[in-house]
């Protein structure tokens, strides 16, 4: 057992002005999780502490958060790893509900532009839409999204201009574009290829950096930039 | 905002300020020089140019420069398909190579050894 | 639409152009390369000029619109720096044509 340090930032914008940090002392075992450290500090120290967690095994994105400095899942950051004093933030950029709770509204919102659905118009076959596995490893990776936010709240981008898509957005839009069963390619691409959609992305990889589930987003928005530069200089030919 | 630097990000803070820095010089570059054909403005620029601060600042600008150039080729690189793996490695390649040719396109400026 | 993909696409051309440009340049004004006389320089210098421009106030446009989000004020500082590239490629072309 080694006893670590939380330092974390608490908010309750109801009662209170602005933020302010709090630190706990919390033994620990190293197999043990940085939720695992949160639900301690919960149970024993201050019950007030709010965060999200669901699954506690990665996969519902609920308890991402900003942890030295970095985004990720609480639920997937090993104690082990992590150097004696740890900080605890909620995601940034978007608005803060209580202590590591944020409002994910305009993250959801940025989901919905791109059209988060199948969309194909033709008389589905008896069973389901089949797919070759070349043309599901187009989109093997995408498909693992789990939103948990962590990649948008990471971009300097956004952070800067809350009307840009932001890496999940244009990950999601990557994954119905390139799925063979969808029909909606150019109604798609139209959504995204807006001053505020694809161009605003500048490659700073934050996103990659963050993103719990090892996506390579920065690459996906690549390959859909230069599939519109490739548009753009075919069109007028045919 | 408070976040942890990364290769990536780092080299889009310094592509911004050399970008806007080197836009700002070329207003001031194109104002000066266009009195150069006035033999009275173009011997007060010769002398101005002769002055030890100013060979700083000239060093200053091909470091910019140079910054911006060899960031700009790693991202256009990166555009056209260099996996992200090696964005952080293309970044400490372009930091390297642009850093030595930085010291030797300064020696001359800065006057080598007298 | 259209306008986004090429700025994006130009700004990497007008890129690579700088880099010989300025190359050419540096060598020129300060390492004692010869002097760039003739008309293929001069359409050289043009284009370089042309280039460094709309490179940089495409760049200085683009992070304006980033940081800036009132439509009114994005539309002041638009106009100020298409205004300010015009005069600088004024400047420029006056210096070149002699």
């Amino acid at each position: 057992m080694t006893t670590y340090t939380f330092k974390i930032k608490r908010f309750n914008p109801s009662e209170e002005r602005s933020p302010r940090w709090q630190e706990f002392s919390v033994k620990m075992e190293p197999m043990e999780r940085l939720l695992d450290g949160l639900i301690k500090i919960k149970d024993n120290f201050d019950g007030t502490l709010t965060f999200r967690r669901s699954c506690a095994h990665g996969i519902c994105g609920s308890c991402a958060m900003k942890i030295n400095g970095k985004n990720g899942l609480a639920c997937q950051t090993l104690i082990k790893d992590m150097p004696e004093k740890i900080t605890v933030e909620p995601l940034a950029a978007y608005p803060v509900i209580k202590d590591l709770v944020v409002d994910m509204t305009q993250f959801f919102a940025k989901n919905e532009e791109v059209l988060p659905h199948l969309i194909n118009n033709e008389i589905p076959p008896e069973r389901e839409r089949l797919q070759s596995s070349h043309e599901q490893e187009k989109i093997l990776q995408s498909i693992t999204c789990i939103m948990c936010g962590s990649c948008t709240s990471s971009c300097p981008t956004y952070w800067a201009d809350k009307e840009y898509l932001g890496p999940a957005a244009l990950l999601k839009a990557y994954r119905f574009i390139f799925d063979s069963r969808d029909r909606a390619f150019d109604e798609r691409l139209g959504r995204i290829i807006h001053a505020q959609g694809l161009w605003r992305c500048h490659s700073i990889y934050n996103c990659v950096e963050a993103c719990p589930k090892e996506i390579d987003i920065t690459q996906h928005i690549t390959e859909m930039k230069r599939l519109e530069v490739k548009r753009f200089f075919s069109r007028g030919k045919k | 905002m408070r976040y942890r630097l990364q290769p990536g990000s780092f080299a889009w803070i310094i592509h911004r300020i050399s970008g806007i820095a080197l836009t700002i010089y070329i207003i001031f570059h194109l104002y000066f020089f266009s009195g150069l054909k006035d033999p009275v403005i173009s011997e007060s620029l010769r002398k101005l140019v002769e002055n030890q601060f100013i060979k700083f600042g000239e060093a200053g600008l091909l470091l910019t420069v140079i910054a911006h150039s060899f960031n700009g080729i790693r991202l256009i690189l990166l555009d056209m398909g260099v996996p992200t793996r090696l964005q952080k490695t293309l970044f400490f390649i372009a930091a390297l190579t642009g850093g030595m040719i930085f010291l030797i396109g300064a020696w001359p400026i800065l006057g080598g050894i007298h | 639409m259209r306008k986004e993909v090429f700025e994006w696409f130009f700004l990497r051309i007008t890129g690579v152009i700088l880099l010989a440009g300025l190359s050419l340049h540096f060598y020129t004004m300060h390492y004692g390369g010869p002097a760039q006389t003739g008309p293929n320089w001069k359409t050289f210098n043009f284009i370089f000029l042309l280039s460094a421009i709309y490179h940089g106030f495409n760049g200085l446009l683009g992070i304006m619109l980033e940081y800036v989000h009132s439509r009114k004020l994005q539309k002041i500082f638009e106009g100020v720096l298409v205004i300010t590239a015009l005069i600088l490629v004024g400047f420029g072309f006056y210096i070149l044509a002699a």
